[in-house]
């Protein structure tokens, strides 16, 4: 399909459903572009799983349009849109009767792939979501985790390459771990895949870990529809403001990364002499000490009267290896652990603990 | 183990032919029980036609409830038919609740006598658990699964025959196996109208007061019944070990 990456894969037009007297969505319009994860956010009963639901005709508007690529959905059989929209709940639904091979296989099977491609697309899938195929294919869904049976669920979801997955709260039923760790793998699918997939959660933190755009809703409108940043530091009325909370400066936090705020940092090896390190004392508080191949060792603060001509290695303190963050940490962590610490400066490390830069509590402050 | 038993429900199918076949042979041990009773053995059918009788009873009425009962329960769970519901609950019942007996009086002016009435009063007796079992064997297919295959495009059809029956089959099998032995040992009543099967020589033992007639029928009836409940149960394990 040759959609760009600005193009709107999907649009509602003034959609409205009514249940009976009661107006579930009222008038709703948005755009969603080709690639973009959309988080659709509000109270319960605010409408979010009705406008998600009517994407795949599960729930046909009252009035209104919708749109994917353009066309009108209501141009083809609900089965067939179905077939090609990634579909995801809260209670999984995986069929308790077949494997989990059968289970991922549903929609290829509907639209009468072969067998060894289905087969192929499988294994691939689950490798996907780091479930291996030897062990899980012939498992049956009693015999998973929660976190293992919605990993399955994504997969199937995922099974038939659709470009839209609709997600309506497909974490909250799982415990805070194990909910963490599937939201990371989320991103990291959405990054890889570049699905356009739109979410429902009533969960501010998910929605603002995983949002590229949330739309805020309330009472079956949209109160506020953009980029997570942006609802955060402006907050468009008293409605969104109270939804995102008092610690949204917090919540800025898990979204920003320790990689895109640190500072390049000057070291000394442990086999320098005091001497060499004393310039860079003369102008730093404390300096990091790594070994010969830029492994973090521990830290020195500027002690005067130390002997110039011995070696740093038998003065400096040496560090906790859980002390350092990675580049991939949030700020969240990064200020968590300097309050816990009582410390205003963390080193980051690489993966073989090699020194890559530093977090400073006042470069935070003035993010 | 499944194999074990499958040797062993072959075997009892084998043991119960022989004494069909050759209940005869007990001619002494009956006369011995019951030495003021002249003859001792019912002959005026021969046992295999009687058990060929009773199964052709059992089989037309319970295959017909069978049929009709899931049929029913599955109409009335479909958004179509569900309006219908109270309405084929309360029909079931109140077939229920009519004793056999009664339908067969009732059903004999208007058929006559012999098989057909007997056929018409199982069938209206075995329907009821059937329909509660399909109907609780389908209301039990958890709503997310349904969700979920509606949302992956799955048709009414493709839920109905790959998730919503395979999923009840165990409640909807355990419904026809109790309708069936019901009717098994109810089917005896069919004698009293002529419908022969293994009734008569319970029936003509009690009229003529001979205890051997009657336990050689009741023996035979509750063996049937033993032998048709392991066969449905083995059926229903065989669909679930595929």
């Amino acid at each position: 399909m040759a959609t760009t990456q600005e193009e709107i894969l999907i649009r509602l037009d003034a959609v409205t459903k009514k249940f009976d007297n009661e107006t579930a969505v009222d008038q709703l319009t948005m755009e969603i572009e080709s690639g973009e994860l959309c988080v659709l956010i509000g109270l319960s009963g605010c409408g979010k799983s009705t406008t998600l639901k009517m994407i795949n005709r599960l729930i046909e508007p009252t009035s209104g349009d919708i749109f994917i690529n353009g066309e009108p959905i209501v141009g083809l059989k609900p089965e067939e849109l179905r077939r090609k929209i990634g579909y995801v709940i809260q209670s999984i639904g995986l069929f308790p009767h077949w494997t989990v091979e059968k289970n991922i296989a549903v929609v290829p099977n509907l639209l009468k792939w072969d067998q060894a491609r289905i087969k192929q697309r499988v294994s691939e899938l689950l490798e996907l979501f780091d479930l291996d195929p030897d062990l899980y294919l012939t498992k049956f869904p009693d015999q998973l985790s929660g976190g293992q049976a919605q990993r399955v669920g994504v997969a199937r979801a995922l099974a038939a390459d659709p470009d839209i997955l609709l997600m309506d709260e497909p974490f909250g039923a799982l415990d805070p771990i194990t909910r963490e760790t599937l939201q990371l793998e989320l991103v990291r699918v959405h990054k890889e895949l570049r699905k356009t997939i739109v979410f429902v959660t009533h969960d501010i933190d998910e929605g603002i870990r995983l949002a590229d755009k949330i739309a805020v809703m309330d009472k079956g409108r949209i109160v506020q529809f953009d980029t997570p940043e942006a609802i955060l530091i402006s907050p468009h009325n008293r409605f969104v403001h109270e939804f995102i909370g008092t610690d949204r400066g917090l919540r800025r936090l898990s979204r920003l990364s320790v990689g895109d705020h640190m500072k390049a940092v000057k070291s000394v090896p442990a086999s320098a002499t005091v001497g060499d390190a004393k310039y860079l004392l003369e102008r730093e508080k404390f300096i990091w000490i790594t070994d010969g191949e830029n492994r973090l060792q521990g830290w020195m603060d500027a002690t005067p009267d130390l002997p110039m001509s011995d070696r740093v290695e038998s003065y400096f303190i040496p560090i906790d290896s859980t002390f350092p963050l990675n580049e991939d940490n949030l700020l969240k962590e990064a200020v968590s652990r300097m309050l816990w610490q009582s410390v205003q400066t963390v080193p980051v490390v690489d993966k073989d603990f090699k020194l890559v830069g530093e977090i400073r509590f006042s470069d935070i402050l003035s993010e | 183990m499944t194999k074990y038993k499958k040797v062993s429900l072959i075997l009892f199918t084998l043991g119960y032919i022989l004494l069909v076949w050759k209940i005869g042979k007990f001619d002494g041990l009956f006369r011995s029980a019951f030495p003021e009773l002249d003859p001792v053995i019912y002959e005026r059918t021969s046992f295999p036609q009687m058990v060929l009788e009773h199964t052709l009873l059992v089989v037309l009425s319970s295959g017909c409830a069978t049929i009709f009962g899931v049929f029913c329960g599955i109409g009335v769970t479909r958004p179509g038919g569900r309006d219908f519901l109270p309405v084929v609950n309360g029909l079931a019942s109140l077939g229920q609740t009519f004793p056999p007996v009664a339908v067969l009086a009732l059903a004999v002016p208007a058929v006559g006598f012999g098989a057909k009435p007997t056929i018409i009063a199982l069938f209206l007796y075995g329907i009821l658990p059937i329909i509660r079992n399909t109907i609780a064997g389908l209301e039990s297919v958890s709503s997310s699964v349904l969700e979920a295959a509606r949302g992956m495009g799955m048709t009414k059809w493709q839920v109905l025959w790959r998730l919503e029956m395979p999923l009840a089959s165990g409640i909807i099998i355990a419904g026809i196996r109790t309708s069936t032995i019901i009717n098994i040992g109810t089917a005896t009543l069919g004698a009293t109208i002529g419908a022969g099967g293994l009734g008569a020589p319970i029936i003509a033992g009690l009229i003529i007061d001979n205890q051997a007639f009657i336990l050689q029928g009741t023996v035979l009836v509750g063996l049937f019944a033993i032998l048709v409940d392991r066969m449905i149960f083995q059926f229903e394990q065989s669909l679930f070990h595929q």
